[in-house]
């Protein structure tokens, strides 16, 4: 019942952070997620995945969040995955902007993080 | 002589050095010209203080409708504490508040504006009702004299009908039903803002349909009439007779009524919300709403209350949901800075096609390649069919996409 558009909750699974996205993100809060999860994403991890399991709602900044996130941990030598489940309605949106090219998508978290491994 | 003023304005110790007799009958005289004009001032300034708290400009809440009333009470029409606030939250709910300050005067008046400030920027955390007004509590105790306070604080969820409600000391609010029935909201009231060191407050969480008013007042409207408010308050719809019921108008009325038989002992405040009523798929649904990004969210509540009307699938309601975003999230890139822009939405149902046309005042700029060539782009994917009109006094976007099934038979 938190009366903000999105929350974002870490963890850290060993090397690898688990980030958990609930809410909405546009272009009122986008700058300010991708702020927090840069901030909250440390030198030392190995890789961050973004699950985005809870995320009700994204558009076109949430998708420009992704690809800025992507490019920043690239150039920290960082990985990450997306976790987006196989129904989810913004499956279509991602799919559009072509977010698969720059982000391993995987429709569960054990997944995500096994993949990290291989 | 002029210049002697000003000395003796300047301080005790210029007064002392070189102001003569005369000059300092005339600044005794002077001080108690002024003493006298502080009286009025100090008038003048409560009321500057309490026009400033329940003044307010309502901000547009899609989903509900709001209006608030404010009578000045006792007998050398003083004021009093009483505020009252609507905050819009960023999850899209909204918070309603009415509070009251013990006392009269200027010193009412200006906590009032301190409560007012705190429960705002404690509400804007987003955190429950009853967490509110613990952190309210704590404020009022670090306070010198803080003194003592009543309030209620209730945040609405037009799209659900829930309401949240906590309460320090504060008479509960009342439902006016669609039909134009009255009820008290059952509500815990804990101890008023001040009294107790820690006190705990409950949230009492409750479900209205839409058409419902919630109505909130200070118990300057309980002292006045001898009738008890329910049943007067029903009485007032049955004649006003338009239900569901207007809020401005209501709350004129009700204004009026409690100072009906002169000036009401105590101030009055009053603030009513109603939820919209169900929505009509035969009359084309519009919202205008401020240009800033804060508009989003609030906009995405309304059209996905339309779209559940019209039935709209999940996958399909989604996709519509986003291409209305980029159109608006446009809208508000295009508006003149630092104006008070605004922008325009509607949707229809035409044929088992969802219709939406955006509007702004603006200007259309070509969009750069990635966020906003990205939002166009899904814009232009997710609907059957975008056209974009960019003209001298604005753009408007008109996009339409065939629903797989609509509600309500058609």
């Amino acid at each position: 019942m938190r009366g903000r558009l999105a929350q974002l909750t870490v963890e850290s699974e060993g090397q690898v952070l688990v980030a958990r996205l609930e809410g909405e993100i546009d272009s009122s809060n986008a700058d300010e997620i991708r702020l927090e999860l840069t901030e909250q994403v440390p030198n030392t991890a190995d890789a961050l995945v973004l699950d985005l399991t809870a995320t009700s709602y994204m558009d076109s900044s949430g998708v420009q969040l992704l690809f800025e996130l992507a490019a920043r941990l690239r150039t920290r030598r960082q990985s990450l995955r997306l976790v987006v489940p196989d129904n989810a309605p913004m499956g279509k949106v991602l799919e559009l902007c072509d977010v698969a090219s720059v982000v391993p998508i995987h429709p569960e978290l054990e997944a995500a993080i096994a993949s990290l491994n291989d | 002589m002029s210049d002697e003023r000003e000395t003796i304005e300047e301080g005790e110790a210029g007064a002392a050095a070189g102001a003569t007799a005369g000059s300092l009958a005339e600044a005794a005289l002077d001080g108690l010209r002024r003493a006298a004009a502080g009286v009025e001032t100090e008038r003048e300034l409560a009321e500057a203080l309490q026009r400033s708290l329940v003044a307010r400009h309502l901000p547009e809440l899609p989903g509900l409708r709001a209006a608030v009333g404010y009578e000045a009470g006792g007998d050398e029409g003083e004021v009093g504490g009483d505020w009252f606030d609507v905050i819009p939250l960023r999850d899209g709910r909204v918070g309603l508040v009415i509070g009251d300050v013990v006392g009269h005067g200027i010193r009412a008046a200006a906590r009032a504006t301190q409560l007012q400030s705190a429960l705002r920027a404690y509400a804007l955390d987003g955190v429950r009702p009853s967490r509110v007004l613990e952190h309210m509590n704590g404020f009022v105790r670090e306070l010198e004299h803080g003194g003592m306070a009543t309030v209620i604080y209730v945040v609405v969820a037009a799209e659900s009908g829930a309401l949240d409600i906590a309460s320090a000391g504060h008479p509960p609010p009342i439902l006016i039903h669609p039909a134009g029935e009255v009820s008290y909201v059952e509500s815990l009231a804990g101890p008023p803002l001040g009294v107790v060191q820690a006190p705990g407050y409950d949230d009492s969480v409750t479900a209205v349909v839409p058409g419902t008013a919630v109505v909130l007042y200070s118990d300057g409207l309980i002292e006045g009439p001898d009738v008890p408010l329910d049943s007067g308050l029903e009485r007032l719809v049955a004649t006003l007779g338009s239900v569901p019921v207007d809020p401005e108008h209501l709350c004129q009325e009700l204004i009026a009524s409690a100072s009906s038989n002169g000036q009401p002992r105590d101030d009055v405040a009053v603030l009513i919300a109603r939820l919209d009523p169900e929505i009509d798929l035969d009359e084309p649904f519009r919202l205008s709403l401020p240009a800033e990004p804060g508009s989003l969210a609030l906009m995405r509540r309304s059209v996905s209350r339309w779209l559940r009307r019209a039935g709209a699938g999940e996958a399909e309601a989604y996709e519509a949901l986003v291409a209305c975003g980029e159109a608006a999230a446009n809208a508000i890139a295009h508006a003149y800075p630092a104006s008070e822009a605004s922008f325009e939405l509607t949707v229809s149902l035409e044929a088992g096609t969802m219709v939406v046309v955006v509007r702004d005042f603006g200007r259309w700029r070509e969009p750069r390649p990635g966020v906003q060539g990205r939002g166009l782009l899904l814009m232009r994917e997710l609907m059957d069919e975008v056209e974009i009109d960019a003209g001298k006094a604005g753009t408007t976007v008109t996009m339409s996409r065939r629903l797989a099934r609509t509600g309500e038979g058609r």
